[in-house]
């Protein structure tokens, strides 16, 4: 535990590294921008230095659509973006390459351990309050969340909404920016900004009562990875010969899941707390064959 | 199961492509405009 804790604070920090805008009041504009961070963290943040791969992945979308138009304030960094858009398709294969390369080989390992805002949920939830589940059915949310508007709303309206609400936008980009502004001149804060804050007070208060509320239920990024968990390369297995199904996995476990029921379901995140917990070991976890943990191959090969 | 050796492929071939068709360059554009473009300061 002490380690993935490190290991959070390590991946906070390597994606938040520009700690010049203190004395600069200017965002990173250098070539790292045109790296996507694995985990989910806003490229408006002030301190940020690589891009959000969801917030690439729509911009794409958006950039392809008949009807993009943007609402930046600066019209002649629109003029810049279209210019720069003259192939989209190929922002659109870098970054779903890069997102379903780190998803096939990873599963969700990357939210469990250097996720900054999986970070964040983690350690709210440590706030001693009275708790609350999380209906099973809300986890397609996340799902909705990276088709419907990560995808589909911009290519069909031209505009970014998934940034536009996200509520780790709000936490790291709009209120550092509405504190610490940079040199260049923002816009005055208007209602929609307001809203925002309201969507981001709702999750925090959410994250404090139940567990990881954002990543299990609206996190575009954690819904990619989720689908890709099932095929991917780093597996966890439950030897059924060893567990008790004694539920102490279950009672640690920073998304609820029972490990033993599905060692790889798309809810996990790959912490790998339930290993650490497990009191008789029975819980192993790697890089492997992917699949080799079914039944057929576990006791007697794959069948013919 | 070859789905995760398929999976693996499409999509390393589908970052190669995006990089040498300048995705790299769109995204560092679009990383930059956005960060002022998208944050709700309307």
């Amino acid at each position: 535990m002490v380690t993935r804790r490190w290991s959070q604070v390590l991946g906070t920090l390597v994606a938040n590294p520009w700690f010049a805008y203190f004395g600069t009041r200017t965002i990173y504009q250098g070539s790292a921008k045109g790296l996507c961070f694995p985990g989910f963290n806003c490229y408006a943040c002030p301190l940020a230095l690589f891009s959000c791969p969801i917030g690439a992945l729509q911009q794409s979308f958006a950039l392809l659509s008949p009807r993009f138009k943007s609402v930046s304030a600066s019209q002649a960094a629109v003029t810049a973006v279209k210019r720069a858009a003259s192939y989209p398709v190929s922002a659109l294969l870098y970054v779903v390459g890069f997102i379903g390369l780190v998803g096939v080989l990873t599963g969700r390992l990357v939210c469990g351990w250097i996720c900054p805002f999986g970070f964040l949920q983690d350690l709210l939830y440590k706030i001693p309050t009275p708790k609350l589940g999380l209906p099973q059915w809300m986890r397609f949310g996340k799902y909705f969340a990276l088709v419907v508007v990560a995808m589909l709303i911009p290519y069909i309206t031209g505009v970014h909404w998934y940034s536009r609400l996200c509520p780790a936008g709000s936490l790291e980009g709009a209120l550092p920016l509405e504190v610490l502004p940079p040199k260049t001149p923002l816009p005055a804060v208007g209602w929609f900004f307001w809203f925002k804050i309201a969507i981001l007070v709702v999750f925090l208060a959410w994250m404090v009562v139940t567990k990881r509320p954002f990543c299990r239920t609206a996190c575009a990024l954690g819904g990619a990875y989720a689908a890709l968990t099932p095929f991917s390369f780093y597996r966890m297995e439950v030897d059924s010969a060893k567990c008790t199904s004694c539920g102490d996995c279950k009672k640690a476990c920073p998304v609820d899941i029972n490990i033993y029921e599905n060692a790889n379901s798309p809810e996990c995140v790959r912490c790998l707390t339930c290993k650490k917990e497990c009191p008789t070991g029975a819980v192993t976890s790697g890089f492997g064959r992917p699949y080799a943990s079914t039944i057929f191959e576990r006791e007697s090969g794959p069948p013919a | 199961m070859r789905a995760p050796y398929v999976l693996l492929v499409v999509f390393v071939v589908m970052l190669i492509t995006g990089l040498l068709l300048g995705g790299f360059g769109k995204v560092l554009v679009n990383g930059i405009v956005i960060c002022l473009d998208c944050i709700g300061l309307i």
